[in-house]
């Protein structure tokens, strides 16, 4: 189980949980991430590449539990990393990429020098469960 | 690039400043007081599933904007070569955005009546031509293209 929490960020950073999909690197922030697990037949899950977020189908499946009510589980493939980023490179998407209803999904992104990945929104998330 | 000519008197004052910009083999002009600012080559970030004309998004000046295709958006058959040597940063209305040219001359400034309807050159959002250095150029309407993009980017399901 990855520990998303071992380590609180400054106040002037976020923490997210990144998937590296192949052709597309995104993540969440890891506040809002319960746990990351192995598949169980107990949970109720849904696949991520069906709410229009990337995933790499060679890649093992994950299982992402988000906090908050209603609770939601959601399938990733991809490579699991914890990125840590000032804040001020966590920047909004342009309205004209978000006018369009497959990048509901996406609220913001990260560009750095060293790391530029898209932000799943995890409201858009849970609602899509 | 020589200076073009100016007509004295009153007709100076239809005079009309335009930026010479070369995608590919093809050159185009814009009004120049939409650009925000020219850089040089910028790495940007493609967003999956967007539309090939609005490919991803690029950091300036602390946020990301989006990234417009715009010799796919022109069909002039003019695109940025694969390593473009310039940016356009440019702002119609409450939208900014980038896109890639490979050449990029100063702001001429030419006298209106030398911009007619389109003769020699077509494509979309092409209303205007103009002739400046032997090379006859269409003039782009850059809000017609952020128009018709936010409309189908709206519309892309």
């Amino acid at each position: 189980m990855t520990d998303l929490h071992a380590a609180d960020p400054p106040v002037d950073a976020v923490t997210f949980l990144v998937v590296d999909a192949g052709d597309c690197t995104w993540g969440i922030e890891a506040a809002q991430v319960e746990s990351v697990r192995d598949p169980s037949d107990a949970e109720a899950t849904v696949d991520a590449g069906r709410l229009g977020v990337p995933c790499d189908p060679a890649a093992s499946p994950r299982v992402v539990r988000l906090h908050g009510t209603p609770p939601a589980s959601v399938v990733v493939r991809g490579r699991l990393a914890i990125v840590t980023v000032p804040r001020a490179d966590v920047q909004q998407l342009p309205a004209l990429l978000t006018a369009s209803p497959r990048h509901r999904a996406f609220s913001s992104i990260v560009l750095a020098d060293d790391h530029s990945f898209l932000v799943v929104d995890a409201d858009a998330l849970r609602g899509s469960c | 690039m020589e200076p073009a000519h100016l007509p004295d008197g009153p007709a100076r004052r239809a005079a009309r400043p335009v930026l010479p910009l070369q995608l590919g083999d093809v050159w185009i002009a814009i009004d120049p007081t939409l650009v925000q600012e020219m850089l040089g080559a910028r790495s940007w970030v493609r967003v999956p599933g967007a539309m090939p004309q609005l490919p991803g998004v690029l950091s300036w000046r602390s946020r990301a904007i989006a990234v417009l295709e715009l010799g796919d958006l022109l069909g002039l058959g003019g695109r940025a070569s694969g390593t473009p040597a310039r940016t356009v940063v440019a702002r119609v209305a409450d939208c900014t955005f980038a896109f890639f040219v490979d050449t990029a001359r100063e702001v001429r400034t030419i006298d209106a009546a030398a911009i007619g309807p389109p003769h020699a050159v077509s494509g979309r959002f092409v209303t205007q031509e103009l002739s400046l250095d032997n090379k006859v150029m269409p003039l782009v309407d850059l809000a017609a293209v952020i128009d018709v993009v936010a409309r189908t980017a709206g519309g892309a399901g």
